[in-house]
């Protein structure tokens, strides 16, 4: 829950637990209850990811409703959490870089690159997997160093940028391949570690995705870099003109992309023991897909990282959904497709009427001391209104009602 | 060395009667001259100035690395000169491109890896012969043609017929007797030859009375595991699960998570994972068609086309052939030999 919404509520409840005696200010509780509530409501609204928990949980419905004995089930969400924990590593990184105003279509021939870099360095190599792992980690992220360079140094798009060097990375992938899978033996320690159903039956891969989650969050929320990215992401010019290190920053999000792509990567190769010349192929644009979903915007310096985790857990849901529910096997694809539009046709419609929403009777987007100032304000002014009578309660009626 | 003249005779040359007693022996003769001229590598001076174009898919790696490689070996081994050349992606447009390319290069002779509808290169084709070109094609003749058809705008056709690949697929889980559905997996939706494999798997099994459902998939070894699982608890009478493209990791793993033990596998094409899997018994089978020859074949026909005029009857399939356990150490000894 925001902090303002905490906000409100202490301040609720401060009022309901004072044990004063019933004035008009106590009287007005359930009206004030109300407007608490609903203000907390539409400031959980307003965050970026709370319209993908909201397609998430109708998507939930509509698939329990569609298949009720194997939708709502343990393996099922094992399945789904699987899906979106390969997916939403490599969605992170992205979802940081778009924040950032920028866009990676290389991440899934990055992820086939280094994917191939770990299984050559395993086999024949014969390097440990706790070598190999963080080596095929670093590839990506000194590929990630390439794509940010080439971007600052030249002052080219990203998208094209990234056009260039996933056609790139990818033929290089298909030519040492051979086209073909190569197959490697995998340590079973390793790949447990890595991808092992030891969570109660799902897979550690979850675990990782919720760590980087959390470790994403920290680093846009809490840090310094995270304000940088997205000043990065809503203004370059002016970031740069307030000390933003601006191509620090854009050379740092593309090697974070890179290398959470290389992690994704090294989980697959755990699990499947091999790779192939397609490794990744598509995921860039899934990535991207997930990242919106997540109300992230395409813009730039908007969105958010947790909302992205409920994004590639959305995506998970609709491909695990769609196959309990009995789609047709022709129109998967389209499906998916369709679904994914529609949740973020959702998305887009609510985040833009919540941003056009006002605050509830006296609320505004504030710290802990302001809104509680404004709750008394707005407590004292419904109390005067009451005693003029129940029409004089109007958010236009109270101070510091508008934004 | 027998001069072209004198080969042509041999086999322009019919008796009037029909099976008359030197016929035998004029072809006789013939094959063990040309396989003489082909085995000590005894190119004329005019066959080495046969140039053949070879238009692939795609770049020389894989799968069309043994194209490649057999179009070279041929080359070497008639004494023509071939080369090699494919479109940076594979569009209609890129691939006319480089038969145009091919056709200012003044080849003598053009095999291409087809890939779209015949409608797509009849233009191109049209010029190509107006140039003097022979054209012909390294993929397969529409299902179930056997005969080459006197209009064809290719003089021939080399490949696997990917209907019967499927169909053999189909009739092969049948004849093993599964008691289930079966799954068809198709982690390439759009691509022609791996939808044909799947529509007549399909249909296969459907004449045998086996349930068979299409699923489409994606290339995402992961995402394509968690689907099949759990297509396969919403079927829990599924007894196969076919790959119709040559990628088959998810499947495989899919078949480790569900722990359905009994699952029988099948795919495509012949890679390392696909022998691993087939010797450890994990796949039952793989349906293969011999690319090597889809690359030597057509230098061959062209280099006699042009040198004796020679002109295939009948369309020459390279596939499909089957893959299990009891062939599989042999079929690896080629593989690693780069012949399949």
């Amino acid at each position: 829950m925001s902090q303002a919404a905490l906000s409100a509520f202490s301040v609720m409840g401060d009022q309901i637990g004072s044990g004063e005696p019933q004035t008009a200010s106590a009287q007005s509780l359930p009206a004030a209850r109300r407007v608490v509530y609903g203000e907390a409501a539409r400031r959980l609204l307003l965050r970026p990811e709370a319209t993908s928990v909201a397609a998430l949980v109708i998507l939930f419905l509509i698939f329990s409703a569609l298949s009720p004995d194997l939708f709502p089930t343990r393996q099922t969400f094992i399945s789904v959490l699987s899906v979106a924990a390969e997916l939403g590593i490599v969605s992170i990184g992205v979802t940081l870089l778009m924040i950032g105003g920028h866009f990676d279509l290389s991440v899934g021939a990055v992820l086939g690159l280094t994917s191939y870099v770990a299984t050559v360095l395993m086999r024949d190599a014969g390097v440990s997997p706790i070598v190999a792992a963080p080596a095929a980690v670093l590839v990506g992220a000194l590929l990630g160093a390439i794509n940010g360079a080439l971007v600052v140094r030249f002052r080219i798009h990203s998208f094209v940028v990234t056009l260039g060097t996933m056609l790139i990375w990818r033929g290089v992938v298909i030519a040492l391949t051979g086209g073909f899978p190569i197959i490697v033996k995998i340590p079973p320690l390793f790949r447990d570690v890595m991808s092992g159903p030891l969570l109660f039956g799902f897979r550690m891969s979850m675990l990782w995705f919720f760590a980087i989650g959390a470790l994403g969050t920290f680093l846009l929320a809490r840090t310094r870099f995270g304000n940088w990215i997205q000043a990065r992401g809503q203004n370059e010019q002016a970031a740069r003109n307030l000390g933003v290190p601006v191509d620090r920053v854009t050379i740092c999000l593309f090697m974070i992309a890179s290398g959470l792509a290389a992690v994704a990567g090294v989980i697959q190769v755990a699990r499947f023991a091999s790779v192939d010349a397609l490794r990744g192929e598509g995921m860039e644009l899934q990535a991207v897909a997930v990242t919106v979903i997540g109300g992230t915007l395409l813009s730039g310096g908007y969105g958010s990282v947790i909302g992205t985790m409920f994004g590639a857990v959305t995506f998970g849901v609709i491909q695990v959904g769609l196959v309990l529910a009995g789609a047709p096997g022709h129109f998967f694809r389209t499906l998916t497709g369709f679904i994914v539009v529609a949740a973020v046709i959702l998305n887009t419609s609510v985040a833009r009427r919540m941003a056009r929403s006002r605050p509830l009777a006296g609320f505004r987007r504030g710290n802990v001391e302001t809104d509680a100032a404004l709750f008394r304000d707005f407590d004292s002014a419904t109390a005067e209104a009451e005693v003029e009578g129940p029409s004089g309660f109007s958010a236009e009626s109270a101070p510091g009602s508008r934004r | 060395m027998v001069s072209k003249s004198n080969l042509m005779k041999l086999f322009v040359r019919r008796p009037a009667g029909g099976d008359a007693p030197g016929r035998g022996v004029s072809a006789a003769l013939a094959s063990a001259l040309l396989a003489l001229a082909a085995s000590t590598g005894g190119a004329t001076a005019a066959d080495s100035n046969i140039s053949i174009y070879f238009v692939g898919c795609s770049a020389p790696t894989g799968f069309h690395g043994y194209l490649a490689r057999g179009a070279e070996e041929a080359g070497k081994n008639l004494g023509v000169k071939v080369t090699y050349i494919y479109p940076d992606e594979l569009t209609i447009p890129n691939q006319v491109q480089k038969i145009e390319e091919a056709i200012a290069a003044k080849a003598n002779g053009i095999a291409l890896c087809e890939f779209a509808e015949d409608a797509a290169y009849v233009d191109v084709a049209k010029r190509a012969k107006e140039a003097g070109i022979a054209f012909g094609s390294a993929a397969a003749p529409p299902a179930g043609a056997q005969v080459r058809d006197p209009n064809d705008i290719f003089l021939f056709r080399t490949g696997s017929d990917e209907k019967a690949a499927g169909a053999l697929t189909g009739k092969r889980l049948a004849a093993m007797g599964i008691k289930g559905g079966v799954v068809v997996v198709d982690q390439q939706p759009g691509d022609a030859t791996c939808r044909d494999r799947a529509n007549s798997e399909i249909d296969a099994l459907k004449a045998a009375g086996i349930k068979a459902e299409f699923l489409e998939s994606s290339m995402d070894p992961g995402q394509e595991s968690e689907l099949v699982v759990n297509y396969l608890r919403r079927n829990p009478d599924t007894a196969a699960a076919t790959s119709v493209c040559h990628i088959s990791a998810g499947l495989l793993a899919a078949k480790a998570d569900s722990g359905k033990k009994d699952l029988i596998i099948t795919g495509y094409d012949l890679d390392a994972q696909a022998l691993d899997a087939v010797k450890d018994g994990r796949q039952a089978f793989t349906i293969d068609q011999q690319q090597f020859w889809r690359g030597y074949m057509p230098v061959l026909l062209l280099t006699h086309y042009l040198k004796y005029g020679l002109v295939e009857a009948n369309y020459f399939l390279t596939g499909p052939t089957v893959v299990d356990k009891s062939n599989i150490d042999e079929v690896a000894k080629l593989v690693t030999a780069g012949y399949r």
